[in-house]
């Protein structure tokens, strides 16, 4: 989307410009022009809102969903996309209230649950290759499935405390005035970023989704880049049902309910093609961002959740419509 | 025609020179339009053609020369003043307005008004009439949104007449039409010269110029290398106009042919069965172009993908240097050093959402990093070698592919494979759909490969580039090899002739 709009907004002929150029058709500039506008709304309207206590808050909310988004970005550069990543943070925080309830050692438990998440990406994942069964629909099945099993993993679907102190310190804890979930966050930020601009991988990632035909007939190996991407995207979402748990001290059979909308919204605000072929995860935390702050400056305006979700929708609409329009006056 | 041309000059462009930051984009070219001709303007990409044509057009103006229009010096500063001077462009991007009628966007600009009202019915009149002159068969109150691309060309064409123009410039104007919108369009360009109108017609499409036009002149890095009449003119010299210094290296691709036999096969088939094709049995000597040849669904393509790993053998061997090889997957291949350049660029060649350098490293990026982590600089450097290697334009590493032309697009696919130093080169319609000089310039690429130690196989439906580059041809009929040619049997006739089925 906003590669696009960059791109009109700067004469490439102009030599002066051109590292401003290179800035500004880049996704995060508008994102960040979105987001400025967007904080200085709620900041006009609400005394609250420009306050430290009130952006960690946005920080720690944003944090779980862009670590979600950041795996959703891999897919869908892939040219797939993954419905089931809400599914994930649910049945991943009922494990590991579970297991903590019944003795069983939380780092332990920390890692079964990254261990499930990834085998469910890589269930996915061979479903799309193998079975050949399209992305929506397979992500749909183990959405479906994994949420009916979180339901049922605790009687009456009530929620399971976890009373592991380890385990709530290594989600909530902060170090100094820094919640450790932005440490998390801005790691895997890094590692993702470095993946796919600097390694073969990543570049496989793009090709895959840009031409799965052209890609496979140059020897890149799709169906195994299909599969890890999924990988990762499953792993990712564990990792945020994790903290999620964590910050709530308890696993909610219906956590992470809608979640892969707003990671879906993110990752397409970003700049993301939704076609595949291109995309960045800068451009994703910028989304997830822009998702984080509207939240936030709308519950502390009083709108109710209803009409958040009226506005999201809207602002998700226009910004893929922008994109639709775009590439219709670049062709 | 010849005899019925006066020899009056409608148009006279001397010592024009258009520098764009530095570089000479038209440098110091003479030009001249007869009354009543087609003068082709023939160039490689970037040869100065358009320039020129826009500083005809107004769009642009020389930093040197001068421009008579019947002998009269006159300045052209604008579109407008090129207009009033009757010069008429057709450009590739049509300029018709798709919500007006046809009669509409004939009279656009200088509508025909009774009063202070339009005269729709004087116009529709005028329009019909203008039309029918010109033989085309369109109603003037149809709206131009419904036309096909063709027909909208012919109606910018008409516009072009009817504003009584002297000079028109059609750029590509073939490019959208169908075979028979072209002989209505070719119908159209009689009608005009034999009424002493003058047209200036860029193309790349030889067979086209040497049917309509009477002269051409030839352009290349902004300067005029010749003109000649068409008459006097054959392609192989145009050719060489274009490119420049290529007599040598046509001399080395025309003494080509000396293929030996008594060396042993890189490549032995045997037997082999697969997906459109059965039995074959054929030898791939080391260095030799080995052409393909058949009708459509004779299984030439197919051959080319079973040996690449794509499409899986149902029976048969290959050794390969002796040793029986297995081609389960296009990583087995890869790993023997056979790789192919498919026949459809824009989909499976190509990776359009991504870079020149991304495109021409995607294919050894973990040979060349085995750790897995790309070094920007080494990745750099190869993109510029293969830049400078193919000349492929723009030479900018950072340009997305899908926005290159044909011939720049299949040069990345090339420099993609290529770069993983193949020993076998598969070639299915390497030159389809590119221009004539790019075309040429990969002739001449794949017969120097094979005397660096490469070898080729190609699958052409163009009989004349495996009569020009070919050392061997095998001619399919349906599955089976119905002939092998060799050397200087490689003609249209035998080819044709096998290629049908002949015994």
């Amino acid at each position: 989307m906003s590669l696009g709009v960059g791109k009109q907004a700067i004469n490439p002929n102009n030599k002066g410009n051109l590292q401003i150029g290179k800035l500004l058709t880049s996704s995060q500039a508008i994102i960040l022009i979105g987001l400025v506008i967007l904080v200085f709304v709620f900041s006009y309207l609400s005394p609250y809102f420009l306050t430290f206590s009130n952006f960690m808050n946005i920080i720690r909310q944003m944090a779980m969903i862009a670590i979600v988004a950041f795996g959703m970005t891999f897919v869908i550069i892939a040219g797939e996309i993954d419905l089931s990543v809400g599914s994930i943070i649910g049945i991943t925080g009922m494990f590991a209230a579970i297991t903590i309830q019944n003795g069983m050692d939380p780092i332990l438990v920390i890692i079964l649950s990254l261990l499930i998440g990834a085998l469910i990406g890589l269930f996915n994942g061979l479903m799309v290759v193998k079975v050949r069964v399209t992305a929506f629909l397979a992500t749909l099945v183990t959405m479906s499935v994994l949420r009916g099993l979180s339901l049922a993993s605790s009687p009456g679907s009530a929620p399971v405390t976890i009373s592991s102190p380890i385990y709530v310190d290594l989600t909530t804890m902060n170090i100094g005035p820094i919640p450790i979930v932005l440490i998390y966050l801005a790691v895997i930020l890094i590692m993702a970023h470095f993946t796919l601009n600097r390694t073969v991988f990543g570049r496989h990632i793009y090709a895959t989704g840009g031409s799965p035909v052209a890609a496979s007939l140059a020897g890149v190996n799709v169906s195994k880049i299909k599969i890890m991407v999924f990988v990762i995207c499953g792993t990712l979402s564990a990792f945020s049902g994790i903290v999620l748990s964590g910050r709530l001290s308890a696993g909610l059979p219906d956590s992470g309910t809608g979640w892969e909308l707003d990671a879906i919204a993110a990752v397409v605000l970003g700049g993301t093609k939704f076609s595949g072929g291109q995309g960045s995860v800068l451009g994703t935390i910028g989304g997830a961002l822009i998702i984080g702050v509207l939240s936030n400056g709308l519950t502390l305006l009083g709108i109710t959740y209803a009409y958040q979700l009226m506005i999201k929708g809207a602002i998700i609409g226009l910004a893929v419509i922008l994109d639709i329009w775009v590439r219709r006056e670049e062709a | 025609m010849e005899g019925e041309i006066l020899d009056i000059n409608v148009l006279e462009m001397k010592h024009i020179t258009k520098v764009f930051s530095g570089f000479k984009a038209v440098d110091s070219v003479d030009f001249n339009l007869i009354r009543g001709e087609v003068h082709a303007l023939l160039g490689g990409n970037g040869a100065g053609k358009t320039t020129l044509m826009k500083i005809l057009a107004g769009v642009y103006s020389p930093e040197k020369g001068s421009i008579l229009i019947e002998g009269n010096p006159v300045h052209i500063h604008s579109r407008k003043s090129s207009q009033e001077q009757g010069i008429a462009m057709i450009f590739q991007e049509l300029s018709i307005l798709p919500n007006l009628t046809v009669a509409e966007n004939l009279f656009l600009s200088r509508e025909k008004k009774k009063g202070i009202q339009l005269d729709d019915k004087q116009m529709e009149k005028e329009a019909q009439s203008l039309l029918e002159s010109l033989g085309m068969n369109l109603s003037p109150s149809q709206i131009v949104k419904n036309l096909s691309i063709g027909e909208r060309q012919l109606i910018e064409i008409a516009r072009a007449i009817s504003s009584d123009a002297k000079i028109i410039v059609m750029d590509e104007p073939t490019t959208a039409l169908t075979q028979d919108e072209q002989v209505k369009l070719f119908e159209i360009i009689q009608t005009l010269t034999a009424r002493g109108t003058a047209i200036i017609y860029v193309s790349h499409r030889m067979d086209e110029i040497f049917e309509i036009s009477n002269r051409i002149t030839v352009l290349r890095d902004g300067k005029k290398i010749n003109t000649l009449q068409t008459h006097q003119a054959n392609t192989k010299q145009i050719i060489s106009m274009m490119i420049g210094d290529s007599d040598l290296l046509y001399e080395q691709m025309e003494s080509k042919k000396t293929i030996n036999k008594n060396v042993s096969p890189l490549l032995q088939v045997r037997n082999l069965s697969g997906k459109k094709f059965e039995n074959l049995n054929f030898e791939l000597f080391p260095g030799e172009i080995l052409g393909i040849s058949g009708l459509l669904g004779s299984g030439r393509t197919e051959i080319l993908r079973a040996l690449s790993g794509i499409d899986p053998i149902k029976s048969g061997t290959i050794n390969m240097n002796g040793e029986r090889i297995k081609l389960k997957s296009i990583h087995d291949a890869i790993r023997l050093g056979i790789i192919m350049v498919p026949e459809d660029r824009r989909n499976e060649g190509i990776i359009p959402s991504m870079s020149i350098k991304e495109n021409v490293t995607l294919t050894n990026l973990s040979r060349f990093f085995p750790r897995g982590i790309i070094k920007f600089s080494d990745e750099d450097r190869v993109v510029n070698e293969n830049i400078s290697h193919l000349n492929i334009r723009p030479a900018d590493p950072k340009k997305k592919v899908g926005k290159l032309s044909g011939g720049n697009a299949q040069k990345v696919v090339i420099s993609r494979c290529l770069n993983l130093n193949p020993k076998i080169l598969l070639l299915d319609e390497p030159t389809q759909g590119i221009d004539i000089v790019a075309k040429t310039e990969l002739q001449m690429l794949f017969r120097q490969l094979t005397q660096q130690g490469m070898t080729i196989i190609v699958v052409s439906s163009e009989l004349p580039e495996l009569v020009a580059i070919a050392d061997r041809t095998l001619v399919l009929y349906d599955g089976k090899i119905k002939k092998v040619l060799d050397g200087n049997e490689i003609t249209d006739k035998n080819i044709l002739y096998y290629a049908t089925g002949g015994v």
